[in-house]
């Protein structure tokens, strides 16, 4: 461990704290008198202040504090939150996530930086009155350095001296003499400690009160602060006197009237300590006498009400205080989640798909064996197995709602820009995803988010003329589907032009004139790569940029990207994702003497070849099932493999993103959960392949890339089989 | 035999210096990430100090410090709580908790190991 | 050592602190009050604070003023700091050293 990880911790802290203080703003903005989310914010920034002050992150101190202070302005009551300042406070935090981003990387600002800083103090000032500028702590009374001087008046002696009573309750509170004198002794030489102890009835006395007062000579050359600064924790509560070298005596008087021991045993004990010669505490005998009889009485009484006021503690209005803080703090706090380094979660991810393989491992042998008993218990181990995977894939699982949330800003900020006046819905935030997934479905969206806010919803105007409300509304919402998670971004907007985009298509030459296309397969034409839309085709063509990115991005984690469209209504771009990257429940099929996994939820159905059936099948890339043509594949001669095949062929129909195509196989050998295991560096840039998996007999099973195949199906010519509906039923899968 | 400091704090990158600081200075270290998660971490083993965040989700540091002066065995164990300079009200809550030692947010590790020292030796 | 018949001998094993403080002070006062010759070995004393410190220091005051022989003896090194920071290493038995 050492201070570059725990830095890193700090970033990623810092950025989750971000996030929420973004979205408290965010919700602010329309509920301004919610205490909880300025106790949010204030507390984000309040943490990564506090936490950037350990590692010594200045610039990020400098900066925070001024935020953190006119948060606390509003917190108090005394500021009051407006749109203006949620603006002005989101400018802050995007500085912040800059500043702390520089500090953590060891960057000093640069001057462009900088000039942001003080940019934004000065207009937070400015909105803020500059009540927060200067809310220094006033309990900075710098206890004027004792004057030393030497002449007339002074003790000659050379030590510091220090008394100290303490209060009864200091062992209790954990303050224990012995820690302040092994701390002074840290400071210097203590030339002579007397311990004070003059109670009498010692039976009664309970040990656990303190009872002692100690009269320290110290010799030190600190400062008297540094010297103070060993009481810190007590001097509320103790009578703390510190007296510099050769102090004026009659600094020892008031000392010796401030302390509630006999004045004369006081004496003695300052002349057995050193502090005072004999001869000095004669005199101060006699000058203590004379003040006695003056009718000023002098330092003692002011004194003593130093002491009387030092001690009380006005219980009442403390303890009325901290009740009512307490009701506040309790509506404050919300269960919150623990956080785990993802690398452990990955590293249990890994062993229980470990344990995933050895349990099915051991089941085959069992069931070698053919032990009944030996078979039984270890279906009850399979099981628990099984419901161990899912939680500790549960764990990797966070609700998406977060990721949806960054867009509140986005939507709120581009639709500033824009001109337009466009309103974000959220539906499905609680819907769970793999935390990769997540980290990974953030900028494809953001990409298409753009694309709809920009191309998609037509200028108020416009859409007046159209008959539409002027507000333009754009959803995401997100549900799960036959063990995918669907991710949808729908606008309200004129939706896609048919027409100009097969014209467009048929310009660039990805289709060819007279290709009869339905108009699913026109709006797909947008994914494509060549689609460029440098020019403004319709007011969606914008949509066309950076499209085909996306569409790869989401490929590229599994997923599948389509887009519903209808003129005048809107559009709607569906992506369909894996839950979890890294277990699948797959289904086991042979072809000569090698295992493939195929994605469980993408199998619709099984069907064996009839002989007709086959010789047709190596004619054509397609057959007749029950009406409908489905394109073909032979794994065998994709994966060229060696052989023929003796037995019987079955067809696979897989299904992915509303197409079909079947698989032809040797083999069904039934479900088989599996820890997909990414391929190598190498082996990445293999069509078809989508990872790899141990059986439970040590062999090594190819985990094929339904979507990628079904791509290379279609690009071979053969007619993709649209599924009317992706929610269709699964007809018998052979087990 | 060393002395075993508890920190309690939600931000972990804060905990994670605070340890290396103490560590190398000859303290034990256990952590929590709120006033629960302390509390579970003594555990019955003997902590010499207890160093803890005041504003933290689940638990705060001012209801835990309550909930320790309740336990026998670590009734007596000196809190070092942290704050800021703006948590005057806060602060008078945790002095009727018993909290007598405040080390001001943001500190820097030695500062913090200065004022450990103040009350326990390693 | 042959104890004479008053002798008494208290042996204080492992903490001697704030926790166990109480009880250690109403063993050592049992004592004092049956007994005119006592000691107090402190070998074995693991953590000690203020808290054991008083424990000691009003028993020796309680046996001065009822002329009870109170001896602090063979003091173990958590002691004797504490004796000594206190300027009280005076009160504890040096026998060991010689």
């Amino acid at each position: 461990m050492n201070l570059d990880s725990a830095q890193q911790g700090y970033l990623t802290e810092c950025n989750e704290l971000l996030v929420e203080m973004e979205g408290a703003l965010l919700r602010l903005e329309g509920d301004p008198e919610n205490g909880d989310l300025i106790n949010a914010v204030f507390r984000a920034a309040h943490t990564i202040k506090g936490t950037g002050g350990v590692f010594g992150f200045d610039d990020v101190v400098e900066f925070t504090h001024v935020v953190e202070n006119a948060l606390d302005t509003i917190r108090s009551g005394e500021l009051k939150i407006n749109s203006e300042l949620v603006a002005l406070f989101l400018s802050l935090r995007d500085q912040m996530e800059i500043v702390v981003e520089h500090a953590v990387n060891g960057e000093t600002l640069s001057g462009e930086v900088k000039k942001q800083n003080d940019d934004l103090l000065a207009s937070l000032v400015a909105l803020t009155g500059g009540s927060i500028e200067e809310k220094e702590e006033g309990s900075d009374e710098k206890i004027s350095s004792e004057e030393s001087d030497d002449g007339a008046g002074c003790s000659e002696n050379e030590n510091w001296h220090l008394s100290v009573r303490f209060s009864k309750d200091a062992l209790r509170d954990g303050m224990d003499p012995l820690s302040i004198l092994r701390y002074l002794s840290g400071m210097g030489d203590i030339k002579q400690v007397i311990t004070v102890f003059d109670k009498d009835e010692e039976e009664e006395l309970s040990p656990i009160d303190c009872h002692l007062g100690l009269e320290i000579a110290l010799f030190s050359g600190e400062e008297k602060e540094t010297i103070e600064s060993a009481f810190e924790f007590v001097r509320e509560d103790c009578l703390v006197h510190i007296l510099p070298p050769r102090a004026k005596i009659k600094r020892y008087i008031e000392m010796i009237n401030a302390l509630p021991e006999d004045d004369k045993k006081i004496g003695e004990l300052l002349v057995s300590c050193g502090a005072l010669t004999k001869s000095e505490l004669e005199g101060v005998i006699d000058e203590q006498t004379e003040h006695r009889f003056s009718p000023a009485a002098g330092n003692s009484q002011v004194l003593g009400e130093i002491v009387t006021e030092k001690g009380m503690v006005q219980k009442e209005v403390v303890e009325a205080a901290a009740e009512k803080q307490q009701r506040v703090r309790s509506l404050n706090s919300s269960a919150k989640t623990i956080r785990v380094d993802s690398e452990k979660l990955d590293t249990l991810v890994n062993l229980v798909g470990e344990m995933v393989i050895a349990g099915a491992g051991t089941d085959l042998i069992a069931r070698r064996l053919g032990d009944d008993s030996l078979v039984e218990s270890m279906s009850v181990m399979s099981r628990l197995v099984e419901e161990i995977r899912d939680s500790a894939l549960h764990l990797r699982m966070v609700q998406i709602g977060e990721t949806f949330n960054r867009f509140n800003r986005v939507v709120r900020d581009v639709s500033k820009e824009l001109g337009k006046d466009i309103r974000l819905e959220i539906a499905g935030a609680e819907t769970e995803l793999d935390k990769t997934v997540v980290e990974k479905i953030g900028d494809p969206l953001m990409h298409l988010v753009r694309n709809a806010m920009d191309h998609g919803i037509e200028p108020a105007d416009i859409r007046v003329a159209a008959g539409k409300p002027a507000q333009g509304l754009l959803k995401l919402n997100a549900y799960h589907d036959s063990g995918s998670i669907v991710i949808e971004v729908e606008d309200d907007g004129a939706g896609l032009k048919r027409d100009a985009i097969l014209a467009k298509a048929i310009e660039k030459g990805i289709v060819a004139n007279g290709q009869v296309l339905t108009d699913q397969e026109i709006y797909r034409l947008i994914f494509e790569p060549g689609f460029s839309t440098a020019e403004q085709v319709t007011n969606l063509s914008g949509r066309g940029v950076g499209m085909d990115v996306v569409k790869k991005n989401i490929e590229a984690l599994r997923g599948l990207v389509d887009i519903e469209s209808e003129v005048g209504i809107g559009s709607k771009i569906v992506i369909r994702m894996p839950l979890t990257l890294a277990i699948i429940d797959g289904f086991l099929v042979g072809v000569g003497h090698s295992s493939y996994v195929i994605p469980l939820d993408m199998v619709l159905e099984c069907v064996e070849l009839s002989d007709a059936e086959r010789i047709e099948a190596r004619k054509q890339s397609y057959i007749n099932l029950r009406d409908e043509v489905l394109p073909l594949m032979r794994l065998r001669d994709s994966f060229n493999i060696k052989g023929e095949n003796s037995g019987r062929e079955n067809i696979v129909v897989v299904q992915c993103g509303g197409l079909k195509a079947g698989l032809i196989v040797d083999e069904l050998r039934g479900e088989f959960q599996t820890v997909i295991k990414p391929l190598g560096r190498i082996f990445q840039g293999l069509k078809g392949i989508s990872g790899s998996t141990i059986l439970g007999s040590g062999e090594v099973a190819v985990i094929l890339d339904v979507p990628g195949l079904i791509k290379q199906v279609a690009e071979a010519g053969g007619r993709i089989t649209s599924v009317s509906n992706g929610n269709q039923n699964k007809s018998h899968v052979v087990h | 035999m060393s002395k075993t400091i508890l920190i309690v704090d939600d931000s972990s990158s804060l905990r994670n210096v605070v340890k290396i600081a103490l560590v190398d200075a000859g303290y034990d270290v256990i952590e929590g990430g709120d006033g629960t998660e302390g509390i579970k971490a003594l555990d019955g083993r003997k902590v010499h100090l207890i160093i803890s965040d005041v504003n933290m989700p689940n638990m705060d540091g001012i209801s835990m410090v309550k909930e320790i002066k309740k336990m026998a065995n670590y009734q007596f164990t000196p809190i070092i709580m942290l704050t800021t300079e703006a948590g005057d009200d806060l602060k008078s809550q945790g002095k009727a908790a018993g909290v007598k030692a405040w080390v001001v947010k943001p500190f820097k590790p030695d500062q913090m190991l200065n004022a450990v020292s103040k009350l326990i030796m390693p | 050592m042959s104890a004479n018949s008053n002798e008494e001998m208290l042996v204080i094993d492992g903490d001697m602190n704030i926790y166990n403080a109480e009880n250690i002070k109403q063993d050592l006062f049992s004592l004092l009050a049956n007994h005119k010759d006592i000691n107090v070995n402190l070998m074995n004393v693991t953590e000690f604070d203020t808290a054991g410190f008083q424990v000691l220091l009003f028993g020796k005051q309680y046996a001065d003023k009822n002329e009870i022989k109170l001896t602090l003896c063979s003091a173990s090194d958590a002691v004797e700091e504490v004796f000594k920071l206190y300027g009280m290493s005076a009160l504890l038995e040096n026998q060991h050293e010689s």
